[in-house]
């Protein structure tokens, strides 16, 4: 079970429509707006878009309305194949429908992956905080690792909303070519994408920390607010190389979760010393968006 | 009354009145304002608090959970706030958007001193935060005694209940640990001690090991197991409790829905609690109460004559039919 960050649709697939409506005997019993939602979906379209990767929509308007840039929800299918649920970040949200960007690498994933047009899921949420959109920079630079590319495709539309929209660049590495997720460099939102892998069979021979090293050694990230996704090493490597810098920056990290609302605890994350009395953070509510300085990236437990 | 249901669900229990039997379990409801986007908690039975300390506790290093058949384990390791701060910063909220439901104040400590202490301050602010019984959580190594988990040790379980007895005049009830070859003698024992009822079980010890880093998974090495598998597990122990000691049950163990609840209530118990299924459907006990209504409404039953049924002699001729909720 891992923490997969979900990505957005560009291409919304043929759609088969199936309205989003709360669980049945839950009715009624959701809260006031901006509150949590139990939500029934069926599969609306799913396209492969990578070797081990998949864009999954749902029509769910009223949940598609209450997302914002960075936060997640808690995925299951039903009936269910796994016990837990698995969090997302949401790649996409626009027209009533949500996307998902999913990578299968565990059981849950793989199942998930199986699952055809039409299969019957529940999406809870929304929970986290996202991405801030009040602090505007001229340019935002974000770099993603791997399945970390999904929360940028909403996060990217929208800035590209604001009433004075900043540059959007993607820095984004990946394994192989066959990993690369397809058409990301057509996305309109994304003014210029700089792709890495790790073989070199597609963009350039790296990873996404080697893409942001080659930009600050340009001078490009003067101005510019940073925005990463990705697994714990490579967000530790990077802070590495932002705190030298200084560029202002918001990480959106992944743990495992068993509710995605501070009950269980579980999704505990090393807190740093000089700016918390507390050890560690729920992920789930202080993030899944977190201002890097906040975490302690040297501590043993993390991955 | 729930959902236009003509049932009476109101139950007495420790000399405290419920309005339902269902409550939410330790640990997997934080403090109650994490469900204030979620529900009214007033519609339970009760809230369970987190298990309480007398100081705040960091609680141990990630991977803290983990997904296993039939349920999951946790490594949580009793992170809190402490007493003061839900006093200070949790209670008021609870104080005005709980009632009718009950606030149990569930609390453990390092050493028998630690639980006296923190009972003696609950007991000294029962009416400040609408405390209506206090739950002790016996399943934690008693520092001075080399870690020795006192749940699980007859001579330390005595120890801490006579400390918290000799102080609190709250209703008390002992959360027992399954991880026991018997519980018979552990709700012997606090029914002996002053107890006002047992409540049980909780999770079992568990492990789980990577095949990848070839270690054990969880941050801590080992965890407790909670879900779906503690199910029949919780309900053998309450029928076997019920059988011996006099004092009130909650059952605990796997309850996700009404089927399970019906199960312990059967079996003995006089109300229970929902946990680990709040993590998945965060409305799973709102579900329960409204499965056990029907039930009782399509079976014209009062929850009093459900309770313990289980033990009677098994009657004639019932289709099997009857038995759907």
């Amino acid at each position: 079970m891992g923490a997969q960050k979900a990505g957005a649709a560009h291409e919304p697939a043929a759609p088969t429509c199936v309205p989003g409506g709360q669980i049945p005997g839950s009715g009624g019993r959701n809260p006031a707006p901006g509150g949590v939602s139990l939500t029934h979906a069926a599969l609306a379209g799913r396209e492969r878009v990578g070797l081990d990767s998949w864009f999954l929509h749902f029509d769910v308007p009223e949940l598609a309305s209450r997302i914002l840039p960075g936060q997640f929800l808690m995925v299951g299918m039903r009936p269910p194949a796994t016990f837990l649920k698995r969090p997302f970040s949401v790649a996409d949200a626009a027209d009533g429908r949500i996307t998902l960007l999913l990578r299968s690498y565990g059981e849950g994933t793989l199942e998930m992956s199986r699952r055809r047009i039409g299969d019957p899921f529940e999406l809870l949420g929304p929970f986290g905080r996202g991405f801030r959109l009040d602090a505007p920079a001229a340019r935002a630079v974000m770099i993603a690792g791997g399945i970390g590319l999904a929360p940028f495709y909403i996060l990217a539309r929208r800035l590209k909303e604001l009433p004075t929209p900043p540059q959007v660049w993607l820095v984004y590495g990946e394994r192989s070519r066959e990993a690369v997720t397809a058409g990301v460099e057509r996305v309109l939102h994304f003014d210029r994408v700089l792709t890495y892998t790790e073989d070199g069979s597609a963009g350039e021979r790296g990873n996404a920390v080697d893409g942001f090293r080659r930009l600050a050694a340009a001078g490009e990230l003067t101005g510019a607010r940073l925005y990463a996704c990705g697994p714990h090493r490579m967000l530790e490597a990077l802070e590495v190389e932002r705190e030298r810098l200084g560029t202002p920056a918001e990480y959106s990290m992944e743990e495992r979760m068993g509710c995605g609302f501070g009950i269980c605890q579980g999704c505990a994350v090393p807190a740093n010393p000089a700016h918390s009395a507390q050890a560690y953070h729920l992920l789930c509510k202080a993030g899944p968006v977190m201002d890097p300085t906040r975490v302690l990236w040297s501590h043993p437990a993390l991955p | 009354m729930s959902g236009g249901s003509a049932a009476n669900l109101a139950v007495e229990l420790a000399g405290v009145r419920f309005q339902n039997p269902v409550w939410v379990a330790s640990g997997t409801f934080g403090y109650g304002d994490d469900f204030q986007t979620i529900f009214d908690v007033s519609r339970l039975g009760a809230v369970v608090t987190k298990t309480l300390f007398l100081g705040p506790r960091d609680g141990n290093p990630p991977p803290r959970i983990a997904e296993v058949g039939g349920g999951m384990l946790n490594s949580i390791g009793l992170a809190n706030i402490g007493w003061e701060a839900f006093r200070e910063r949790k209670a008021p909220w609870l104080r005005q958007h709980l009632p009718p439901a009950q606030l149990v104040v569930n609390v453990a400590g390092n050493t028998a001193e630690e639980y006296r202490e923190v009972a003696l301050r609950v007991d000294a602010a029962r009416a400040e935060v609408g405390a209506a019984a206090l739950e002790l959580n016996i399943s934690c190594p008693n520092v001075n005694e080399g870690g020795t988990n006192i749940g699980c040790d007859l001579r330390l379980t005595r120890e801490v209940l006579r400390e918290v007895r000799a102080v609190t005049s709250l209703p008390l009830l002992v959360k027992l640990s399954p991880n026991n070859a018997d519980l018979v003698p552990f709700a012997r024992l606090a029914e002996e001690e002053g107890a006002d009822g047992v409540s049980l079980i909780n999770t079992l010890y568990g492990m789980t090991v990577d095949l990848h880093s070839r270690r054990p998974f969880l941050g801590h090495g080992s965890g407790g197991l909670s879900g779906p598998s503690l199910l029949p597990v919780g309900v053998f122990w309450t029928y076997k409790v019920h059988q011996a000691v006099r004092i009130p049950i909650v059952g605990i163990g796997g309850i996700a829905r009404a089927e399970d609840a019906l199960q312990y209530l059967m079996a003995g118990a006089r109300a229970v609690q929902v946990g680990t299924a709040s993590f998945l459907n965060p409305f799973a006990s709102l579900e329960v109460i409204d499965g056990i209504a029907r039930f009782l409404d399509r079976h014209r039953m009062d929850l009093e004559e459900l309770i313990g049924v289980a033990h009677e002699r098994r009657p004639q001729n019932v289709p099997a039919a009857a038995a759907a909720v």
